[in-house]
């Protein structure tokens, strides 16, 4: 896997000062056209200065407009195939786009904002953690309100926790529960809490209002729901394995029809066993307790 | 929700600023060519010179108004991702009110309406939105006309018009598509599929529809799972049938699922009696 310096892309995808590109051009133009005015219009030297310069920035803005709309268009195209690679999960893939679309600087605040969280993305699921912390607190930094600055706080959140970094993600968390209204965002945070509180072993602080937690979960992420439902039935299998150390030893948890196997059981009907153990490491413990949802009939993989 | 004559007022207001639009960049155009000419006038330079820095004034001034309603646009877009409809409609009358000299914002605007009314299940409004996106970008290969011809094929699925529906999936058909705009059009080619009776070609490609319907939000892709079962309930494929239905509940509930879309009753059916059918079979060896 090719190493890809985050810093370098986040600061060569900063756009470049406004005056630096048209805003240059069109004042030049202005002035130009100001000094053909002053220009005697009585001698033939004149009029042809004047009718040239006028061509002159005609051409120059046309050019300039085009190479804008060029540029705008190769942006969104390129920011298109990292989207659509990132949605299949294809992360590796989607580093050589992302490198040609955050290589210079991007104008569009959105696109840029975008492949900037989808770099993080790439570098969360290819292991490179730090990096991933360092795109997300940039985005944090560059947009502290509205939508954008949550979700990168929400994943530098899950980052730092499986950096055991547990005190600062706690602190983001609870800021973030606070602040959130919208049910996507707060379904997200609900995945960050529940994460830490895996990670921290509190499972009867992560199984309470189990029910409201996936339900917000499954309106609030579609498939990605998938992750609170493994977590969640990791908290019961913990809980159920120290419930049967107390009692019978019989008891087992891997006795069948248990709430961490069914909520396994969801979970793996929305997304593969691999997605959920690659982005959750600690869910590979359900992985060998309990089988999967079963495929597609007639496939071999769900 | 908008009233219906809301929603008129709105397909009004969107013409006018498409007529509006075409009027001034026409205008502007004309003045170009005449300072241009005038420019290169030995007799009168001065005027031509005048009306070409008249020209770049109103072009900058319209160009500064179209980039914050450019904005306003991309604002709505958040602001519908995030479910907030009435604010991102409140957004997106304000501007398709006057002129834009940018084509693609006000075409933008005019698709973000059509998505709203879409999902607030105002089909004749959003059919007319897109109607007008399809008649103003020409060209098939313009992304905000693919994205308007998916919603126009559901729309028309849902006032019945299957000549309709037909029109936008093979303008469709005939596009190269990237993931996103499959994912749009997804739902419309199940639909259509079912409505015409070809469920065994809905049937095709099984796996990679499941794939899609995955990544799309909540409700549609619920949606999506459940008329994958109910075409695999009408191809006789009852495995595959439990299989997406049991999944499409994991989107959304059975119930909710049946009273959006009644038509899904058969296949609800079919599993409880099929699974009544197993228990008696289950007792019965027992």
């Amino acid at each position: 896997m090719a190493e890809v310096d985050f810093t370098d892309l986040i600061a060569s995808s900063r756009p470049r000062r406004r005056l630096t590109k048209i805003g240059t051009f069109i004042l030049i133009g202005f002035i130009l056209l100001i000094w053909s005015l002053l220009i005697s219009p009585e001698t033939e030297q004149g009029q042809l200065i004047r009718m040239l310069l006028s061509l002159v920035i005609l051409v120059g803005l046309g050019i300039s407009v085009i190479r804008s709309v060029t540029r705008r268009k190769v942006l969104a195209k390129c920011s298109q195939q990292v989207s659509d690679l990132c949605l299949q999960e294809k992360w590796s893939q989607a580093i050589e786009p992302l490198r040609r679309l955050l290589g210079k600087p991007v104008a569009l605040a959105q696109i840029r904002y975008q492949g900037l969280l989808e770099l993080a993305g790439v570098a969360e699921h290819t292991g490179q953690l730090k990096g991933a912390t360092e795109i997300y607190e940039a985005i944090a930094r560059e947009q502290p309100h509205g939508l954008l600055g949550s979700l990168a706080l929400v994943g530098k959140a899950i980052v730092l926790l499986k950096l055991d970094q547990l005190a600062d993600a706690d602190t983001i968390i609870r800021r973030l529960e606070v602040s959130v209204e919208s049910r996507s965002l707060k379904s997200l945070v609900l995945l960050g809490r529940l994460y830490q509180q895996i990670k921290t072993g509190h499972y009867s602080d992560a199984l309470t209002e189990s029910s409201n937690k996936c339900e917000l979960a499954r309106t609030g992420m579609s498939s990605k729901a998938a992750y609170v439902y493994a977590l969640l039935g990791l908290a019961y299998r913990h809980q159920e394995m120290s419930a049967s150390s107390d009692e019978s030893p019989g008891n087992s948890p891997e006795a069948g029809g248990s709430n961490a196997e069914v909520l396994w059981q969801q979970a793996t009907m929305l997304l593969g066993p691999d997605i959920l153990v690659e982005k959750f490491p600690e869910l590979a413990e359900l992985e060998e307790s309990y089988p999967s949802a079963p495929p597609l009939p007639g496939t071999t993989e769900g | 929700m908008i009233s219906d004559q809301q929603a008129e007022q709105l397909i009004r207001r969107a013409y006018n600023s498409i007529r509006l639009t075409r009027a001034v960049r026409g205008g502007l155009l004309c003045a170009l060519f005449y300072g241009l000419v005038r420019a290169s006038d030995s007799n009168d330079g001065t005027t031509g010179t005048s009306v070409l820095i008249a020209v770049c004034v109103v072009w900058i001034g319209l160009s500064i108004q179209a980039r914050r309603k450019a904005n306003l646009t991309t604002r709505a877009s958040q602001l519908i991702a995030a479910g907030q409809l009435s604010q991102a409609r409140e957004i997106l009358s304000g501007v398709c009110r006057g002129l834009c000299i940018y084509k693609p914002v006000l075409l933008m605007a005019c698709h973000n309406l059509a998505v709203i009314l879409q999902k607030q299940r105002q089909w004749p409004a959003a059919w007319q939105f897109c109607e007008l996106v399809r008649n103003w970008a020409r060209k098939n290969s313009n992304r905000i006309r693919i994205l308007s011809e998916a919603i126009r094929a559901e729309c028309s699925l849902a006032m019945n018009n299957l000549v309709g529906a037909y029109e936008s999936l093979s303008v469709l058909s005939r596009t190269a598509l990237n993931i996103s705009e499959r994912l749009g059009v997804l739902q419309a080619e199940i639909s259509y599929g079912i409505r015409v009776g070809r469920s065994d070609t809905v049937m095709a490609d099984l796996p990679n529809k499941v794939a899609l319907a995955g990544l799309l939000p909540t409700e549609q892709a619920g949606l999506a799972h459940a008329s994958l079962a109910l075409a695999a309930h009408f191809a006789g494929q009852s495995a595959r049938r439990d299989w997406l239905w049991r999944k499409a509940s994991l989107y959304c509930p059975a119930k909710e699922l049946l009273a959006g879309q009644p038509a899904f009753g058969p296949v609800a059916q079919a599993i409880s009696t099929g699974e009544t059918q197993a228990c008696k079979n289950v007792s019965g060896q027992v």
